[in-house]
């Protein structure tokens, strides 16, 4: 439905969409991550034929952007960045004059109104002038307006920026039954979003396409031996600050862990969790000790998987006497283990349990 | 062309419901009326001087009226405040759109920037043509209270049409060039203040060249804004007249179509 091929733009000297090429098929919802100024409302732009790009295609729906913008425009639903509102008029003749930008029928015109204002939930200020609506307001009416004449495609630039809870789950929810008949592009910061409404997920920084995959691709080569629902993001968090981490401080640590995990999942991989298992009899004081020797015991024991992890033998609350020497024998294994650090920091853990 | 007559109905819809529109109508209208009174009373004091017991005073009646005296000398005075109050028409029209970023729903419709420049335009000059209508209604007034000497109506309709005409050019002209500096800039004040600089300095071209003669004088005058609204105004079409104001017009939506395209590529 949208194939870009080698996209870039450039302003001046200043490149900001750098040979980005992806295709998304009809009916997808995608995910458009990336940090401040990577491009992604300038990717958004070209594709909606508001501005050309220097270099490379871009094609919605079957017709070139530029060669035939009215065709693609024709079949798009754009919400940009601010939403294109005008303040001195009324919610439902802001809809209405939409409606006949996008050549709407005249008899059409007012059901299909009704129609948007309904899934974008500004059905009760429709008679309000747009200048005096709160911004979340604003943003729904801007949604209506993308929403208007059933597109094909749907552009979002941060569609749920400046909602509350609650709306962000209704536009989410929203989101959710568009797809399959109609392909989602939204771009957004929160993760909890891309997590729960797309398939896939596009990260692109300082212009570059980084990674293009589902969510369960994702997680199988960046994070992989990690189980994960997708209730939880902080993995997505974490796949999220691998792939555009720019700071050195951040780079090495992303680098150190895939050498790390493969030793750990080669050696041994626990059936169960650690921090599972160290979490479920609830010992006060041999819990932080049990989980110490958690990682160690693979390159202890050369590579054998004990099928039970030895701590929750010994975890039993009435045998305080294990506990010191679990704690004597934790700090010796990182050096057995030739300096790898633990895969994960037991914090992560316990969040995404 | 829905599509602009979408837009040509959104921008009447914002001219009616924002004071704009009914500000120009009274700066119009009131300085019309200063005018108007003005010259019925110059008119009226030079007639009741005029002794038509003598030879010399009757021919003088004979040539006097009302079209020629009153009207044309209230449209000429028009003239200026149509120049005025264009660009306070034009200046929204697109750089407000840019500053509110809501242009860019009007570049991402299905919709060409040429019907968005049309329907723009049409929609600031049907508030001129309002505008220049409350002005048609001072010499029908006159018929009102005044008849022509040999029974007909007291001012030539005919040359009325005319300098309305000519008013209505001017105005197309003054709103196509307020249009195109309001697709520059994103400010509003901007483009109001630069398109009021050019149209006056169009309007006043001659006052510069008072002094010098030969083909700067000729320059002066066929560049002029208010040498070519004198023909409407002593009731002739001419077609250099004509054609002088349609080439503005021309040029500036022509103009402003290829601004808003050059500057999706900048």
């Amino acid at each position: 439905m949208i194939e870009v091929q080698n996209l870039t733009k450039r302003y001046r000297d200043r490149l900001v969409v750098n040979d980005l090429s992806f295709t998304v098929q009809r009916g997808e919802i995608i995910g458009f991550l990336g940090p401040n100024g990577a491009g992604k409302t300038t990717t958004m732009r070209i594709l909606t034929g508001y501005i050309p790009a220097t270099s490379g295609t871009a094609k919605v729906a079957g017709f070139d952007v530029f060669e035939q913008p009215l065709e693609v425009k024709r079949r798009t639903g754009y919400l940009p960045e601010t939403p294109p509102v005008y303040v001195d008029m009324t919610v439902r003749a802001y809809l209405i004059f939409c409606a006949g930008l996008k050549r709407l029928p005249r008899s059409e015109a007012k059901r299909e109104v009704e129609r948007v204002a309904n899934l974008a939930r500004v059905e009760d200020v429709m008679g309000r002038v747009i200048g005096n609506l709160s911004k979340g307001y604003r943003q729904r009416v801007g949604l209506a307006q993308a929403l208007l004449g059933d597109p094909e495609v749907l552009i979002l630039d941060e569609p749920t920026v400046g909602l509350d809870p609650l709306q962000i789950r209704e536009v989410r929810e929203l989101v959710k039954t568009l797809a399959g008949q109609h392909t989602v592009v939204l771009s957004t910061h929160i993760l909890s979003e891309v997590a729960m409404t797309c398939q896939k997920v596009l990260v692109i920084h300082e212009g570059r396409l980084v990674d293009f995959d589902t969510l369960d691709g994702l997680i199988a080569k960046h994070l992989p031996g990690r189980r994960v629902t997708l209730d939880d993001i902080a993995f997505l968090e974490e796949i999220y600050g691998k792939l555009v981490a720019p700071a050195p401080a951040a780079a090495p640590s992303a680098q150190d862990r895939p050498p790390a995990s493969p030793t750990f999942t080669s050696g041994a991989p626990p059936p169960i969790p650690p921090h599972v298992a160290g979490s479920a009899p609830e010992p006060p004081a041999p819990a932080p000790s049990a989980q110490n020797r958690a990682p160690a015991s693979p390159s202890l024991t050369s590579g054998a998987p004990p099928p039970i992890p030895p701590h929750v033998a010994g975890s039993a609350p009435e045998h305080p006497a294990p506990a010191p020497s679990a704690q004597t024998r934790a700090p010796a294994s990182p050096s057995l283990t030739s300096g790898a650090p633990p895969p994960t920091p037991p914090s992560k853990k316990e969040t995404a349990s | 062309m829905r599509s602009a007559l979408a837009i040509a109905k959104k921008e009447l819809n914002v001219y009616f419901t924002t004071p704009i529109a009914y500000v120009a109508f009274m700066v119009t209208a009131f300085f019309a009326a200063q005018f108007f009174t003005g010259s019925v009373e110059a008119y009226r004091a030079f007639a009741s001087r005029v002794s038509p017991y003598e030879a010399q005073g009757q021919q003088m009646l004979e040539h006097l009226n009302l079209t020629d005296v009153v009207v044309s000398r209230l449209f000429a005075s028009v003239g200026v405040f149509i120049v005025i109050t264009a660009p306070f028409l034009s200046m929204r029209l697109i750089a407000e759109e840019k500053r509110a970023r809501t242009f860019e729903l009007l570049l991402t419709a299905p919709v060409r920037p040429l019907e968005i420049v049309l329907g723009k335009y049409v929609a600031a000059l049907a508030v001129l043509a309002v505008t220049i209508g409350i002005v048609a209604l001072f010499p029908a007034s006159l018929t009102l209270v005044a008849r022509g000497a040999s029974g007909g109506s007291a001012i030539e309709w005919q040359t009325v049409a005319t300098g309305l005409l000519g008013l209505f050019l001017l105005g197309a002209m003054s709103t196509a060039i307020g249009l195109f500096v309001s697709a520059l800039t994103e400010s509003v004040i901007v483009a109001a203040l630069v398109s009021l600089i050019v149209l006056l300095g169009l309007w006043v071209v001659t006052v510069f060249t008072v002094a010098s003669e030969g083909p700067m004088r000729d320059l002066a005058q066929s560049v002029s804004s208010s040498e070519h609204l004198m023909p409407f105004l002593q009731g002739r079409i001419e077609l250099k007249d004509v054609l002088y104001y349609l080439s503005f017009v021309v040029l500036g939506l022509w103009l402003t179509d290829r601004a808003i395209e050059a500057q999706r590529w900048a």
